[in-house]
């Protein structure tokens, strides 16, 4: 697979294109470009399939680059220094993306999903088009402040992008969790659900145990009695954690005056 | 109507009238004791008595208000004896001596308040002094010398001061806990400052140590302890504006701790972490940099004094009910007792100890449960043991809401 590298500052260049010829032989370095006129212009004359895009450049950011590119054609990763609103948008897309300074189990890590996903787009056009419309998504949730409409969950057939208002719960499952969607669907995404917990709005999301998140606009009725529960819809009962119980109840007091 | 000195006016007349008839009763009497060189006494008579230029009656005891106290008599005495110029004498009490006045007219201008009793008397050359005539009068004290006013002002003072001094003890008290607030506050935020810049020590250890391994050519070392620090960097960056962090949030940084100074070490720092299965790490809120000065302790004075190092163990349980939360950290180095008696030669300060205590403390006043740290030497458990065990117990909070 060819690679460019798209960062303002030499050194980051450098230590990037040395990491990935001795732990990640299979990517080719095919250039690297100080901003984002330069990488436009290196773009067209070679072909690459991964795009490692530095956040935060002088005039136009990695973001914008992506805009202004057939960006549907690369697999893009981030790399970042420590950009928390960037975090957020990217944390909500399913593009890989990797702090600075780069540990190497991480960059392989990432390299080998993207290899995965390169494939996988390659042969599925629909997984294709979701790539796209997640990239798309990614500058959108970026200019937005708060909350995030639109979660981008990444799994092994592909992508799939799910507006938070149709998440009925999450569920954690050691390092994994699993959405289970108003449409009945279940999504397994190998990622900590405190990651997720993070981006959901904190008013909406509640989390009522250790391994359960709930959406409270899908909260049918709450029931006390057999222990503490949360019914969902199809009267799905969700647990909830004895210690949570008083919390919940403001929780759902403050949801309700909201509304 | 008449008014009131026409009336003293006909009174006077009408006695002169008396007197002139009963004359002859008196020639009488003084031709039969005409023997005795003493004469009758004159016959005494108060014209008039005026309070503020008022005249009133003297027929009973007359109350007067405080500022009717201006008081004016006009006497005169009749004498049959005709035997000289007349004397008078008289006072205000009976208490008081007598005064002796030629005058016909007596002047009491501003008497204060209190009971009297005006007498006045007369006498001629050779009398003795005749039967006074008397005028009992009272002056009210004004109301602000009365016994019920007096007393409800004293009732009053002593409420509004009682009250004044409430209040400025309630303000006192709200100083006092603004100030506790207040030190509190300075308290985390002198943490936090000190947290964002790490542990010097450690941090240009951990520099130190990478710089070896760049000298070594370790590349992948180099690599692996740079990235793992600036993971911690960047974690105590973001927890730093928190003024409580999760129990998960510490035990990672104290990993991440761990890791890094292991790769130092190496063999001779081992550790090991036991959370209770009941634990909801994720939702236990505790003042950051709670655990980790510790684990440098134990790390510094436990196992490193010790040439072959050893283990070190968090364990986290709850107890009294999920109230209390109990973090043991506990190390099989060379033991507290010996680790002072190394310290004393060496006067080495203890990676902020003492701020953690007071940090814990304060943080269980806040909950109403008293937070404490105890320190064991476990040889004094058992001949077969060596190490330090330190127990910390807090209050068990969940909702950083609540805790904010």
């Amino acid at each position: 697979m060819n690679a460019l590298i798209i960062d303002d500052e030499l050194p980051a260049q450098k230590i990037l294109q040395a990491l990935l010829k001795e732990h990640c032989p299979q990517v080719k370095v095919v250039g690297c470009a100080s901003s984002a006129t330069e990488a436009r212009e290196m773009l067209k004359r070679k072909e690459a399939d991964i795009l490692f895009l530095d956040v935060n450049m002088p005039r136009e950011s990695g973001f914008d680059l992506l805009d202004s590119i057939a960006s549907m054609k690369y697999s893009i990763i981030f790399v970042t220094g420590n950009q928390e609103y960037a975090l957020k948008a990217l944390k909500a897309s399913a593009v890989d993306f990797l702090l600075k300074p780069v540990d190497i189990d991480e960059l392989k890590g990432a390299v080998k999903k993207v290899e995965y996903f390169h494939k996988l787009r390659q042969q599925n056009q629909e997984v294709n088009s979701t790539y796209q419309a997640t990239v798309n998504e990614l500058s959108q949730n970026l200019s937005k402040e708060r909350n995030i409409e639109r979660l981008t969950l990444q799994h092994l057939q592909g992508f799939k992008i799910v507006a938070v208002k149709d998440i009925v719960y999450l569920e954690a499952d050691r390092n994994y969790t699993v959405f289970h969607l108003a449409s009945r669907e279940k999504v397994m995404v190998s990622r900590n659900m405190g990651e997720y917990e993070d981006l959901l709005d904190p008013d909406v999301f509640f989390r009522v145990h250790k391994s359960f998140i709930i959406n409270l606009h899908h909260l049918k009725e709450y029931s006390t009695a057999d222990g503490y529960f949360a019914v969902m819809q199809d009267s799905i009962s969700v647990i909830v954690s004895r210690r949570r119980v008083d919390e919940f109840m403001v929780a759902i007091k403050r949801f309700t005056s909201l509304k | 109507m008449k008014t009131a000195a026409e009336q003293g006016l006909i009174k006077y007349y009408l006695l002169h009238l008396l007197m002139q008839l009963l004359l002859p009763v008196f020639l009488v009497q003084y031709t039969a004791s005409g023997s005795n060189d003493t004469v009758a006494a004159p016959r005494m008579i108060l014209r008039s008595a005026l309070v503020n230029t008022v005249e009133k009656r003297y027929d009973t005891v007359l109350c007067f208000l405080s500022g009717e106290n201006n008081f004016e008599f006009i006497f005169e005495a009749v004498d049959l004896s005709f035997s000289g110029p007349l004397l008078f004498r008289y006072r205000l009490n009976q208490t008081e001596a007598w005064k002796t006045t030629g005058e016909k007219k007596l002047l009491f201008p501003a008497l204060s308040a209190g009971q009297y009793r005006f007498e006045v008397a007369a006498k001629n050359d050779k009398s003795d002094w005749s039967e006074p005539v008397i005028f009992p009068f009272t002056i009210v004290p004004p109301f602000y010398q009365r016994w019920w006013f007096v007393l409800s002002a004293f009732v009053a003072v002593v409420v509004i001061t009682a009250f004044i001094v409430n209040r400025r003890n309630r303000q006192l008290l709200k100083v006092q806990q603004q100030q506790f607030v207040a030190q509190q506050r300075m308290n985390e935020m002198e943490n936090q400052a000190k947290q964002a810049m790490m542990n010097p020590h450690f941090v240009f250890n951990a520099l130190n140590s990478i710089q070896q391994y760049i000298n070594d050519n370790d590349r992948i070392s180099a690599n692996k302890y740079l990235t793992k620090f600036s993971r911690l960097i960047r974690l105590n960056l973001d927890l730093v504006n928190k003024r409580l962090i999760t129990l998960e949030e510490e035990f990672e940084k104290l990993k991440l701790y761990l890791e890094i100074e292991q790769l130092r070490f190496g063999e001779k720092l081992k550790y090991e972490f036991i959370i209770d299965r009941q634990l909801e790490t994720d939702v236990i809120f505790i003042p950051s940099m709670i655990v980790q000065p510790f684990v440098e302790n134990a790390i510094w004075h436990g196992l490193m004094a010790s040439s072959k190092g050893g283990t070190i163990t968090v364990h986290a349980t709850s107890f009294d009910k999920e109230k209390m939360l109990r973090i043991e950290i506990s190390d099989d180095g060379i033991g507290i007792n010996q680790s002072k008696k190394l310290n004393q030669q060496k006067s080495r300060k203890s990676f902020g100890i003492e701020l953690t205590i007071d940090r814990l403390k304060l943080f269980g006043k806040k909950y109403g449960k008293e937070a404490m740290v105890t320190f064991t030497d476990l040889s004094e458990e058992s001949s077969t043991k060596h190490g330090t065990l330190v127990v910390i117990a807090m209050p068990l909070i969940f909702d950083k809401n609540v805790a904010g």
